[in-house]
């Protein structure tokens, strides 16, 4: 019963211990517990964008692993959590290759009109991403924004966007994407001269 | 007009939790970039049904055990962070008085689909290869010395049944791979230091890894463990 009425140690007194003691049985101890608290969370992360959990396994002692040796240059400006999420999420970004913003086969190319190449090329010449970032917000609607940017820049599954955007409607995030690419393409077409 | 420039991650989840009147905040509602973001570390705090998965139990039990054998210390009792505490029957399932009887179920568990697995089904332990079912799980196989001193580089580990090869991989502290080594059938391998392909630096942290194949197939793996450099004879 005592130990429930113990408090746990929060993330950063975990990171102070380590911090006073980075090399010792104490230190070490303390790094154990912290990075114990989110390793199914990175394992779980890792596993949306494999799909394989030897592979998902392997990624999340990467991340584990590159996160201690790293601890002592985090330096407290933001949470933990957060700075864990951003080696895991540039870990599994290098595992897996971006789709188009026009095109996807994960979400039904059949439904995608036929492509001349024009606005492929007019996306390729929008190499700043600022003005890219000004296109689709001047093209699509906030929800349909984040859906892309999730697929093409996050790589997130097209079943991952619907939970993380709770959308619950039949099509999910599929028929959000499907919209934004079909917004995107014409508004590109639009500027071709 | 003063445009706000986007927030970095890690600077996200503390932005989130400023005045609506703030400019920072405002940036994030309007941003898809980082509304995505700040979306996917939600997520990421809250995994939700997937992580009540057996795949997830049973990697939760390997992630602790390559904790302990990397910190050199005892796999840490896990309790959910203060940041997204869980309140499902899961989480009662790992409360303190439940962690003992679940660690021997778990171990249970990653014991049977490792030896009666294959057994029972009357396949090889190469059907169990990486990229293959979802199901399927390479075994572990386990380092028992990983050295590098003036001497040159000395590795050991336990034998993999079926293996007919292993191969020692180094990796740098970056994980970027320096070195792969091919010991054929046998379990040890010693490496004088003018046959290394790479200079080791005293100090320098390195990760070694052996994996076991079977005509050329990974049957088994370790996982990678701290080699580290030493100036002193071995």
């Amino acid at each position: 019963m005592t130990e429930a009425l113990r408090p746990e140690p929060t993330d950063e007194e975990l990171i102070a211990r380590h911090a006073a003691d980075p090399e010792g049985a104490a230190g070490r101890a303390a790094v154990s517990i912290l990075l114990g608290r989110y390793q199914r969370r990175v394992y779980v992360w890792c596993h949306r964008y494999v799909r394989n959990p030897e592979r998902a396994l392997e990624l999340a002692q990467e991340v584990l692993l590159r996160a201690y040796r790293s601890l002592g240059s985090f330096q407290g400006r933001s949470r933990f959590g957060s700075w864990l999420f951003a080696i895991a999420r540039n870990r599994c970004l290098n595992e897996i290759a971006a789709p188009s913003l026009l095109r996807d086969d994960d979400v039904e190319l059949d439904t995608l009109p036929a492509s001349d190449g024009t606005p492929e090329q007019m996306l390729e010449e929008l190499q700043d991403e600022e003005a890219l970032r000004r296109l689709l917000a001047d093209t699509l609607e906030p929800e349909e924004r984040e859906a892309l940017w999730l697929r093409c820049f996050e790589r997130l599954p097209v079943e991952e966007i619907t939970v993380v955007m709770r959308l619950d409607n039949a099509t999910g995030a599929r028929g959000l994407l499907q919209r934004a690419r079909r917004k995107l393409r014409a508004a590109l077409d639009r500027r071709t001269p | 007009m003063t445009v706000t420039p986007c927030i970095p991650l890690e600077e996200l989840a503390a932005v989130a939790e400023l005045p609506a009147s703030d400019p920072r905040r405002a940036h994030v509602a309007q941003c898809p970039r980082c509304g995505a973001l700040l979306d996917a570390y939600a997520r990421f705090l809250e995994p939700g049904a997937e992580a009540d998965a057996a795949h997830v139990a049973a990697a939760d039990t390997r992630l602790s055990e390559f904790l302990a054998r990397t910190l050199g210390a005892p796999a840490p009792a896990r309790a959910p962070a203060r940041t997204a505490p869980r309140t499902s029957w899961w989480a009662a399932l790992f409360a303190p008085a439940m962690r003992p009887a679940l660690g021997f179920v778990m171990a249970a568990i990653v014991l049977g689909g490792i030896v009666v697995w294959p057994r029972l089904a009357g396949r090889g332990p190469a059907d169990a290869l990486r990229g293959g079912s979802q199901r399927a799980t390479v075994p572990t196989l386990r380092i028992t010395d990983a050295t590098l001193g003036v001497a040159g580089l000395r590795m050991a580990w336990e034998s993999v049944a079926d293996a007919d090869a292993y191969e020692v991989r180094i990796y740098s502290d970056a994980l970027a791979e320096i070195a792969r080594l091919n010991a054929n059938g046998d379990t040890m391998l010693i490496v004088p230091p003018s046959e290394l392909s790479f200079r080791p630096v005293p100090g320098q942290p390195l990760l070694v890894r052996v994996d076991a194949r079977r005509h050329g197939e990974v049957i088994a793996s370790s996982p990678p463990i701290p080699l580290s450099v030493t100036t002193t004879p071995d």
